[in-house]
């Protein structure tokens, strides 16, 4: 019976100060939380929002069937079409599916199906999905960008995949900065306190064999996806996770273009922003983001930092 | 001319990002970003909350140009909305 191959287990952890609670995970399922979701070097203040996940050997007779036009949501090049009735959503995959209900102060999973298989990655995906926006239902922003911090002040490194997010942020490291993230933070707006999601700046080799010196003897190890990972405890041996938002950075990248720093107008911030943290699947949250933007844009400095072939004016 | 008369609604998903002095419109079904401001921010909100009468003479009142110049601007902005699929009647 799919779900029931391998012996489950029941995970309480914290996830950005938010207790989660899952039972019946399935090992793979079980080691994937622990992976993605799970880190206990974050320092967040406890907070009264709880995510719970319950894994079912079948799909819950209480849960809804497709109806009506699905909102489609794009992950990692991936298209999932979720299904909705006022605060609950689901998909169905072929390997099974997912059921989520978003509270005032706490969000349910029910998760059904396969999770060791080969064609489980669109569960696991949603299950990415529905774990996001339980975060974003508690009040927090999720950005796709790079950060680094000096002197307790974090400054955030945004713009399209290719711009030069995370050789930024090693080139802010060499320069005396912590690294904070290079791929994804969470922010909460009311604090500005960020938190880097990831635990070490990955590049790829080519990429990494650009930077002579320093950077070539320290110890990259080798990733599933044939980047090269430097690990933030290379840096320091217990390296911040978190500190207060002061700046944020657009990246713009032509080689003709002088390195420097220009005005980022209001309007062009909203759109960075919106294409930064994306379109989540409630209305409540869409309308929350849409609040957030303008009060952020309003409390820390943005500015645009063109990156040329001369060393970055940090 | 296409247009009705109004009011009108927005597209159902459509988030509306709010500055101080400027709306910006994403529609997430096409990822495209749209802005509006002066005129254009006075007529959006005219047009949901009236018909095109009645955002033509509020244009008359914000800006010296006459009734019936005001209202062939109205419906041609309208129109152009409705095209973009950002209003609906």
């Amino acid at each position: 019976m799919p779900g029931c191959s391998t012996a489950s287990t029941a995970l309480d952890f914290s996830i950005l100060g938010r207790p989660f609670h899952a039972t019946g995970a399935p090992r793979a399922l079980g080691e994937w939380l622990r992976a993605h979701w799970d880190f206990p070097e974050h320092v967040i203040a406890p907070q009264g929002y709880t995510i719970t996940l319950r894994v079912n050997d079948a799909r819950p007779s209480t849960v809804g069937r497709a109806t009506g036009t699905p909102v489609a949501v794009t992950v990692h090049g991936a298209t999932l079409p979720w299904f909705s009735s006022g605060t609950a959503w689901w998909l169905d995959t072929p390997d099974g599916g997912l059921y989520l209900t978003l509270d005032p102060s706490s969000s349910h999973i029910d998760a059904w199906g396969a999770w060791d298989g080969d064609g489980t990655a669109a569960l696991f995906l949603a299950l990415y999905v529905a774990l996001s926006e339980s975060l974003r239902a508690s009040g927090l922003l999720p950005l796709h960008t790079a950060a680094a911090a000096r002197d307790g002040a974090v400054t955030l490194f945004m713009g399209p995949s290719g711009t030069g997010k995370s050789t930024t942020v090693l080139r802010a490291a060499l320069q005396g900065w912590t690294p904070l993230a290079e791929d994804m933070v969470w922010l909460d707006p009311e604090t500005l306190w960020v938190t880097g999601w990831d635990r070490g700046v990955r590049l790829r080799p080519d990429t990494r064999d650009r930077f002579a010196g320093p950077l070539a003897t320290l110890p990259w190890r080798s990733d599933a996806d044939g980047k090269l990972v430097l690990d933030y405890h290379t840096f320091a041996a217990a390296p911040p996770r978190s500190s207060t938002l002061s700046r944020i950075i657009v990246l713009a990248r032509d080689d003709r273009h002088a390195p420097g720093w220009e005005p980022m107008p209001p309007r062009e911030m909203v759109r960075a922003l919106w294409e930064a943290t994306g379109v989540p699947l409630h209305t409540n949250a869409r309308a929350w983001i849409a609040r957030v933007i303008p009060d952020l844009i309003s409390r820390v400095e943005c500015r645009r930092l063109w990156i040329g072939n001369a060393p970055l004016p940090l | 001319m296409l247009s009705a008369d109004g009011p009108f609604a927005p597209k159902g998903d459509l988030i509306e990002t709010r500055l101080a002095d400027e709306m910006i419109l994403l529609d997430p079904t096409t990822a495209q970003m749209f802005s509006l401001a002066g005129t254009g921010l006075l007529l959006w909100e005219a047009l949901q909350s009236g018909t095109i009468a009645d955002a033509a003479v509020q244009l008359t009142v914000q800006y010296d140009v006459p009734l019936d110049v005001a209202t062939n601007d109205v419906h041609a902005f309208a129109d152009r909305l409705l095209d973009a699929g950002l209003l609906h009647r």
